[in-house]
């Protein structure tokens, strides 16, 4: 009889801990799905959708798109063009003070 | 309801109560914490069936709520007869421990954050009194007449014993 309460539970545990990964899987760690399509199209890694602004985690970890090293010489880069030599605002404006 | 339906009945109760805490307890990781919600609320929903069939049929033999009495241990230590007075203490308390650490995660994750450190503190609290529990019925229903049996046998082994 002990042992067969035991198999129960066993099997019980089973069963209730397969519903749980499923309930679990679709709730998304707390994310929702919002964000799941966007993510699986990083994810692929098209060049066209894979900068889109959301965070990638289709793995359960977060990955990252860029780091932040690189979004800081994006900006110098930005900022090179908007304001560097032979732009526009050189042009009309002549040397900055920073400069 | 026939008594073998019942008997059937709080089988699969226990055995979902008990399936639903090994695995809410092995789940209660930040990482699993999708599925230690998922078996916490299916441990919650059986305490609760359980007291609802309690107060349903309060007259039936198997399905009624334990009533654990003090005076109940004098009358079976002086007897020996009768069914132990520890197997309605241990019911009575596994219902209150389980039910409290199920319904204070319950309330954790949504109304009252501040319980979170009560669930964990009722929920170590209930696993011991889980283990207490398999280490009595074990005994009552098997390890007594081992332990009677090794005894014997040792006894038979043991030469200063029959010198």
């Amino acid at each position: 009889m002990l042992k067969k309460m035991m198999i129960h539970g066993l099997i019980a545990a089973a069963v209730i801990g397969g519903a749980a990964a499923v309930y679990a899987s679709g709730r998304g760690n707390g994310d929702g799905m919002d964000n799941a399509a966007p993510a699986m199209r990083a994810d692929t890694g098209n060049p066209q959708s894979a900068n889109n602004g959301y965070i990638a985690d289709g793995d359960g970890y977060t990955k990252r798109n860029r780091y932040f090293w690189q979004e800081r010489e994006d900006d110098d880069e930005r900022k090179h063009d908007r304001y560097g030599e032979g732009s526009e605002h050189h042009r009309k404006h002549g040397k900055r003070d920073d400069d | 309801m026939t008594p073998r339906l019942q008997q059937a009945l709080l089988l699969f109760w226990h055995a979902w109560l008990g399936g639903g805490y090994l695995v809410a307890y092995l789940t209660a990781d930040e990482d699993t914490y999708g599925m230690h919600l998922f078996a916490g609320y299916a441990v919650l929903a059986a305490i609760a069936i359980r007291l609802l069939a309690g107060l349903i049929a309060p007259n039936s033999k198997l399905l009624k709520l334990p009533h654990p009495k003090l005076g109940s241990f004098g009358d079976w230590f002086g007897s020996g007869k009768g069914r132990h007075p520890l197997f309605a203490w241990f019911a009575s308390v596994l219902l209150i421990i389980v039910g409290a650490a199920a319904a204070t995660g319950a309330l954790s994750d949504s109304l009252m954050t501040w319980l979170e450190d009560p669930h964990e503190a009722i929920s170590e609290a209930s696993l011991w009194v889980i283990f207490a529990h398999i280490a009595f019925v074990t005994f009552m229903y098997g390890g007594r007449k081992l332990i009677r049996q090794a005894v014997r046998k040792l006894a038979e082994r043991l030469p200063f014993i029959h010198a």
